[in-house]
């Protein structure tokens, strides 16, 4: 899909938010609903001018439409490790989810070879549980308790 | 860094380090007036509390990108690091303000040092300009003497540190997402810190390329909550009479000349490029 098109969704999408935001808003009690309800209702206008300006250019361009990234499966592999890493996290918590991401991070993208990323994992773990210690740092809990 | 990652290079488009702490001191002293009043609007910012750290370094940087003619501002021109570093490096002073005169930490540091008031006996108010007032020179003097000594770390490290910036990506960011993740899951110790912290990347990458301005949307993030609080206690308090008071006016007023201004600039710079195009960067910010 062009980024004109996606811009245009986009910007529905925003303007769907403001406008049940706003609907939401009416429900609050008179104070609690001044500043949610008016900042939904400019942003809304805001949103819809903005709308308006880009269908308009969209009509007049005679211009090739742009693609949203130059490289965009690549992209969204990268989005899909950090969320993938977020799971990691969510399943065996930081130590061992962190380690497992790291390794296969630099095991088969980075290519380091299997020593240098077991001991760049070991540095990572041992720094992580330093600076846990000094800091006094919280960690997420996990699924299984670990 | 998705983009970093998906491009396969480094923070830095070019492969060597150029210049030198020398050429960053002429920089600053040429946009001497640039450092005063991103300074001053620092000092402002700081002053208020619960506002300075987050968003101080994009409002300067806003501020600056609207008031300054010809800028190509996140394409390397360097008077975008010199309005947000001296923004940045003023705000400190500005908070001590309503930290030493009414007890309220204008942020984190400040709250560090209100306890540690605390913890030596003093209190917060109008003793510290009267009879605690060498303890409040001091703590001045301090600031002014951690500043100069940063300033002296930074240009002995500059040059260190910016060899960062010629790491591949793919070699860095697994080690920087790692980081990050432990940041933003202290901020609350909730796991929707890293939900939030997902979700809002993901936003603002297709904002990024979808030509949306992103600063806008991370102030609004960061002052929704003082601004609405402090909304509904005008409002229960004076009713619509708040909107006549003096300060809000001229603040108002400070508003529009600056968004005035921003529009004016863009003008300007568009009829001197001959660029009759629409299409473009957003002006606003």
């Amino acid at each position: 899909m062009s980024k004109e098109k996606l811009s245009i969704i986009f910007s529905i999408l925003v303007f769907a938010i403001f406008g049940l935001a706003a609907l939401e808003a009416q429900n609050f009690r008179e104070l609690a609903r001044f500043f949610p309800f008016y900042i939904a209702i400019m942003g809304a206008i805001v949103v819809l001018a903005d709308l308006i300006v880009q269908l308009r250019r969209r009509s007049k361009s005679k211009k090739p439409e742009k693609a949203l990234h130059e490289n965009l499966p690549a992209a969204l592999k990268y989005l899909l490790i950090i969320i993938g890493y977020l799971v990691l996290i969510y399943i065996f918590g930081i130590f061992i989810g962190t380690a497992i991401y790291l390794f296969c991070f630099l095991y088969f993208e980075t290519k380091f070879g299997l020593i240098k990323s077991i001991i760049s994992v070991a540095i990572v773990i041992g720094f992580i549980m330093l600076f846990g210690d000094v800091m006094n740092l919280y960690w997420p809990k996990n699924l299984l308790g670990l | 860094m998705i983009d970093l990652l998906s491009g396969k290079q480094s923070i830095s488009s070019t492969q060597s380090i150029a210049g030198s702490w020398l050429q960053g001191v002429r920089d600053s002293l040429r946009n001497k007036w640039l450092v005063f009043r991103s300074s001053v609007l620092g000092t402002v910012i700081g002053f208020i509390p619960g506002l300075g750290g987050s968003v101080v370094d994009w409002m300067a940087w806003g501020f600056a990108k609207n008031t300054i003619k010809d800028n190509y501002f996140g394409k390397g021109d360097i008077r975008g690091v010199i309005a947000v570093e001296s923004a940045t490096n003023s705000k400190e002073g500005g908070s001590l303000i309503p930290t030493l005169m009414f007890g309220i930490p204008g942020g984190g540091t400040t709250a560090i040092l209100l306890g540690g008031l605390t913890l030596m006996g003093l209190q917060a108010g109008p003793r510290m300009v009267t009879t605690d007032l060498p303890v409040t020179m001091s703590i001045v003097w301090t600031l002014v003497f951690a500043n100069v000594i940063g300033a002296v770390a930074c240009i002995v490290l500059a040059k260190h540190v910016a060899r960062l910036t010629l790491i591949p990506a793919n070699k860095l960011v697994p080690f920087l997402m790692i980081l990050l993740v432990i940041g933003a899951y202290q901020s609350t110790r909730h796991w929707g810190d890293l939900i939030v912290f997902v979700g809002l990347g993901v936003v603002a990458w297709f904002m990024k390329h979808l030509d949306w301005p992103r600063a806008p949307l991370l102030i609004g993030f960061v002052l929704a909550v003082p601004v609405e609080r402090y909304l509904w206690i005008s409002i229960s308090r004076y009713e619509y009479t708040w909107l006549t008071n003096p300060g809000v006016i001229i603040i108002g007023i400070i508003i529009i000349a600056i968004l005035a201004s921003g529009i004016w600039i863009e003008r300007k710079n568009k009829a001197n490029r001959g660029d009759d195009d629409e299409e473009g960067e957003p002006m606003y910010l």
